[in-house]
């Protein structure tokens, strides 16, 4: 067996069987590391940590006495998510040597599976970014056309697969881009990763894995290091729908440390064999094919609307007017709430700390200088700006009433009758590192979350699926959002749509 | 269905009805939280997914096959932000970000000049929206000690602690970092008036 290619599912059969054992699965996902170590999809690998887990799962096979669904499987989380123990950096100098005394509650959840933590994974810094790019620990590239040898299997079509010229590589998205590379290198099966306003189906979307962002208050937010309170979620990877979903099942639930988590009953979700799209209805909002959306990715979110409807579903145009607003509410919720946040970072508690010693005000502001970057600190001034008391009602209260106008859109949608929505994740396939980085972080991300952004604006489930690949051998990808809380049926449509069209599967020489 | 019926199938024009059906109400959607739509199984094959060069019939799809352009923005736009001195001041002194500066300026205004394009939308009789989750009861915690004693490993993420303080330096002095652009427009706003 293919074995760092294959389900969760398969693999567990595996070690179930006895086939293989959870010591061998861990050592193959950290031979692993060494091959796509240039790649940096890891800030941190836990090698010796992932090691001793491995053993214990292997222990708990040889006698029978599994502890959950994810039982010795190597698992990435993104650095954002305090695990204890071991660093965690945001990506950022200011926490460059912080190690949290506590566990995030989805990390507590992960390890009390069974989960093998292979690595924290790199990110933007503090999740500001789309490209993973802006990270103080380096930059990410994408496996695609990375130099590194791979072949894609499952297809008769011949994709170009070698290294860019000029020593230029592909972006991974951001800002969970180490999380969707650690998933589709195969160090990892499943990834955790975090999502304000794309950063789990951006990189997903560019690095050809699904990436899922849960219904905002499924999945707690206990340790994860905040950004954007109202509209943070924790995110999931995987290679295949049905990890995902296994991933869920283990990290979805009320906490009692996060309020702004809810009950729910994903504990024994299990997606059909084979979903069908009887009686669904498809909604594709006009709104979405934005400006600069190139053709594949028209044509195969043409084509998959097509086939579901061929398949039964009822698809229709629907219109989604506040679409385009989207972004700019975002840069000023985001931006207001990261000024707030970010009070936190002084270097006093925990952090870096520069060390002058004339006034707390200098200690503060110098610590924050050398320990945030210009992405974080620009916002915080910009932050500030719009909750001064002279522009409050202008800029904040405006824009939370823009993001009831967003979030009314939906509602509309949804009580026409549409159960499903199908857009693109990302206007484009991956960039080139090249272009990419003509453009600077704001405006940047301006353009890649316009399709993303508003489901958290919303905070309506939404998942990325990839579902073919374009000339130049880079994934394309598709989303689909469902009514809040309706995360099992999203989960089972995107399914639908990956046992369709038979995306190929890259493999790692 | 073989390959070579199911590439004819994708290129044939898109099935459509002429009278394109209005939305039909009689289409219900429960909207139970967590339930899983049962299956009945389909004997629908996988198919092999070909992306070619051939043109879609795009009048015929449901997807828009150009792109949604907003109508040009109302006559009337907002000026572009002046940044002025006691601004960048009095906002260094909320951030505390060491970002009074050139680049920092410019950064700023350009989020202002982003953000100026919401305040014309007519938001007339809307209500903010803060949470999502606004339509329920979000639970409180008991006001009980679930997790103490953690001092020393509390005391142990901090750079410099003394006993079992944090230790600051004094917070009744005023910041000013003399090299700092704001310094400098001070300077040039006193050369100004001269």
């Amino acid at each position: 067996m293919n074995l760092l290619g294959a389900s969760v599912g398969e693999v567990r059969a595996g070690l179930v069987q006895k086939v293989v054992s959870a010591v061998e699965v861990c050592e193959a996902a950290l031979k692993r590391q060494a091959v796509v170590a240039s790649l940096r999809p890891f800030i941190t690998p836990t090698q010796d940590t992932a090691r001793e887990a491995a053993q214990r799962a292997h222990c708990r096979y040889e006698e029978g006495k599994l502890v959950g669904a994810l039982d010795g499987i190597p698992v990435a989380i993104k650095d954002n998510f305090c695990t204890q123990g071991i660093l965690t950096t945001c990506g950022s100098n200011m926490l460059r040597h912080y190690i949290p005394p506590y566990s995030a509650t989805v990390v507590e959840r992960l390890l009390g599976a069974g989960a093998v933590l292979v690595g924290k994974t790199n990110l933007d810094e503090f999740g500001m970014g789309s490209g993973t790019i802006d990270s103080s620990f380096g930059q990410s590239r994408n496996i695609y056309r990375s130099g590194i040898e791979y072949e894609l299997t499952g297809t008769e079509e011949k994709y170009p697969t070698s290294g860019l010229e000029h020593d230029d590589w592909v972006v991974t998205g951001g800002s969970s881009g180490g999380s969707a590379l650690s998933v589709a290198t195969g160090t990892a099966f499943v990834a955790l990763g975090s999502d304000t306003g794309g950063s789990v189906r951006n990189p997903s979307s560019y690095c050809g894995v699904v990436g899922f962002k849960p219904s905002y208050g499924l999945v707690p937010r206990w340790g994860l290091v905040s950004l954007v309170n109202s509209m943070d979620v924790p995110g999931l990877f995987g290679r295949h729908v049905d990890d995902v979903a296994t991933l869920l099942s283990v990290v979805a639930g009320q906490d009692p440390m996060d309020s702004t988590s809810v009950w729910s009953d994903f504990k024994t979700l299990q997606l059909p064999p084979v979903p069908s799209l009887e009686g669904v209805v498809v909604g594709v909002p006009r709104e979405y094919h934005q400006p600069g959306t190139s053709g594949e990715v028209v044509e195969a979110w043409t084509k998959v609307a097509d086939l579901m409807e061929d398949a039964g579903a009822k698809v229709r145009e629907v219109s989604m007017p506040h679409t385009e607003l989207s972004i700019i509410c975002y840069a000023i919720l985001n931006t207001c709430e990261v000024a707030s946040n970010f009070t936190r970072y002084t270097g006093v508690g925990y952090g870096h700390r520069e060390t002058v010693g004339q006034s707390m005000e200098a200690l503060y502001a110098l610590t924050r200088r050398a320990g945030l970057n210009e992405v974080v600190r620009g916002r915080v001034l910009a932050g500030n700006y719009f909750l001064l008391k002279e522009n409050r009602k202008k800029y904040f209260e405006q824009a939370l009433k823009v993001r009831r106008l967003i979030w009314q859109d939906f509602q509309e949608v949804w009580r026409s009758g549409v159960s499903l929505l199908l857009t693109p994740t990302t206007l484009t396939p991956a960039h080139r590192h090249s272009t990419f980085s003509l453009l600077d972080n704001r405006t940047q991300t301006a353009k890649q979350d316009v399709c993303t952004q508003s489901a958290n604006m919303a905070g309506v489930g939404a998942v990325s699926v990839p579902v073919g690949m374009n000339g130049d051998g880079l994934p394309l990808a598709l989303q689909l959002m469902a009514p809040w809380g309706q995360d099992a049926a999203l989960l089972a449509a995107a399914k639908w749509i990956e046992q369709r069209v038979s995306f190929p599967r890259l493999r790692i020489l | 269905m073989n390959v070579a019926s199911r590439r004819l199938a994708l290129c044939r024009p898109l099935r459509r009805f002429p009278d394109c059906p209005a939305t039909p109400a009689a289409t219900t959607t429960t909207t139970t939280t967590t339930t899983v739509r049962r299956v009945t199984t389909t004997t629908q094959p996988l198919c092999m997914w070909f992306f070619r060069s051939h043109t879609v019939t795009g009048c015929e799809s449901k997807v828009p096959q150009e792109p949604h352009v907003v109508p040009t923005p109302p006559p009337k736009a907002p000026p572009k932000p002046q940044v002025d001195l006691r601004l960048v001041q009095l906002l260094e002194k909320l951030s505390l970000v060491d970002f009074a500066n050139k680049e920092g300026i410019e950064r700023l205004e350009a989020a202002i000049g982003m953000a100026d394009q919401l305040i014309q939308v007519d938001t007339a009789g809307v209500e903010p929206l803060i949470t999502v989750l606004e339509d329920r009861s979000l639970p409180l915690a008991e006001d009980e000690v679930l997790h103490g004693s953690q001092k020393e490993e509390l005391l142990a993420c901090a750079h410099t602690t003394l006993d079992d303080y944090f230790v600051v330096p004094p917070g009744n002095i005023t910041y000013e970092e003399e090299r700092s652009y704001h310094a400098s427009l001070k300077q040039q706003h006193q050369e100004e008036e001269e």
